[in-house]
Order: C-alpha cells, then sequence, then structure tokens
C-alpha cells in the first residue's frame, strides 16, 4: 500500500512544507509551527488508515475515497449542523428585530457557528459508530 | 417496515474473502462491509448488485427483504 501512495505522501509533504514556509513568513514562533507540522504529517499519515476511505491508486495524487456510507454519513451530519445554525440564528434576528437592534452580535453568530461545528463533529462520529 | 437482511458474512466467508478484500473488490471500505453485515446500513441497489455480482451469485441469494410490523405496528 504505502508504494501505492507514494504520491500521496509527497505532495502532503509538500503541502506541510508549505504550510511551515507560510507561518515562517507570517512571523509564527518555531514551537508552534513545529507542533502544527507534526499534528499536520500525522493527521495525513493516519487518513489512509483511518477505514473512512476507499484507497484508489489509480488517481495517484488523490487516492483517498469516501464511499457512499461515508457520503451518506456526512450528508446527515451537514444536515443536522445546518439545522443547528439556521435555528439560533433565526432565533437570533427575530429577537435582535424585537428589541428594535439593528444588528447581531458577532460574538453570537461566532458562538452559533462555533455550536454548529460542535454538531457536525459529534452527528459524524455518533453515525459512524451506529450506521 | 420490511427490514433487510442478508447473508453476505456466510457467502463472503465461503468465498474466502475478508471483509478488507470484499470492501476493496467492490470500492467501497472495511467498515461498510462490516456495517452492511450486521444490518446496520442498507447498501443502495448499485452496490448490492456489486457485491453479488463478487460474490457470483444473484442478489435475492444476498439480500432480501424480512417481514417486519407496518405502519400501523401490526406484525405481518
Amino acid at each position: 500500500m504505502n508504494g501505492n501512495l507514494r504520491w500521496y505522501y509527497v505532495t502532503r509533504g509538500l503541502m506541510v512544507l508549505a504550510w511551515v514556509g507560510l507561518m515562517a513568513l507570517l512571523g509564527t514562533p518555531r514551537e508552534i509551527m513545529l507542533v502544527g507540522a507534526v499534528l499536520m504529517a500525522a493527521f495525513y499519515l493516519w487518513l489512509p488508515r483511518s477505514g473512512r476511505y476507499v484507497i484508489r491508486t489509480d488517481r495517484p495524487l488523490s487516492p483517498l475515497l469516501r464511499d457512499e456510507r461515508e457520503h451518506a454519513i456526512s450528508s446527515r451530519a451537514a444536515t443536522y449542523a445546518f439545522v443547528a445554525m439556521l435555528v439560533p440564528l433565526a432565533a437570533a434576528v427575530l429577537v435582535a428585530s424585537l428589541r428594535g437592534q439593528d444588528a447581531v452580535s458577532t460574538d453570537l453568530i461566532s458562538s452559533i457557528i462555533a455550536v454548529s461545528m460542535t454538531v457536525w463533529f459529534v452527528a459524524s462520529f455518533w453515525l459512524r459508530r451506529k450506521t | 417496515m420490511d427490514r433487510l437482511t442478508n447473508r453476505l458474512k456466510e457467502l463472503r466467508a465461503r468465498h474466502d474473502l475478508t471483509q478488507e478484500q470484499l470492501g476493496w473488490a467492490v470500492g467501497v471500505t472495511r467498515q461498510t462491509i462490516l456495517a452492511i453485515e450486521r444490518g446496520d446500513y442498507s447498501p443502495s441497489v448499485h452496490l448490492a448488485l456489486r457485491i453479488a455480482r463478487r460474490l457470483e451469485t444473484s442478489l435475492e441469494e444476498v439480500f432480501w427483504l424480512e417481514p417486519g410490523s407496518d405502519r400501523l405496528g401490526e406484525e405481518r
């Protein structure tokens, strides 16, 4: 498998190096760059072994594909996250308009987005165990 | 509601295939084969046909509907 995934590892290694270069240009401390690069590399090494992807060696640069079950899980998790974002957002707009406010605070919107992202992660994890 | 049942595990064993090998042959992950065998995931018609073809049998030999309760909650 490793031989077939050579180009995957090469390109992802280059992406890690590009990220390190970008962070260096932005003046990021070395320790943070190192931790970030190690985490990124570990993530890319883990992905083919995660069992979430079908490995297609005829696509050397993007050999990891989701199968139909993974598509179904992602789609349902995205729906849950969308609802988790839309309902509170609509409520926030409604409350703001009832109070005569012109805008919804960015802190509140950030919190709603964070909650919806959390819902997406939790739903993905839960559906993967259940489905 | 009718429940999709299968004897994928038995047929796979008869062909001496691991979940990973069968998954690779039909283009899905080992987890998907496991989920189908456990009855947790109902495959698409396309995938079910690919599985049946790889196991050199008909679709009905691998998958069938098990009568269950209908919408009114009655057992058939």
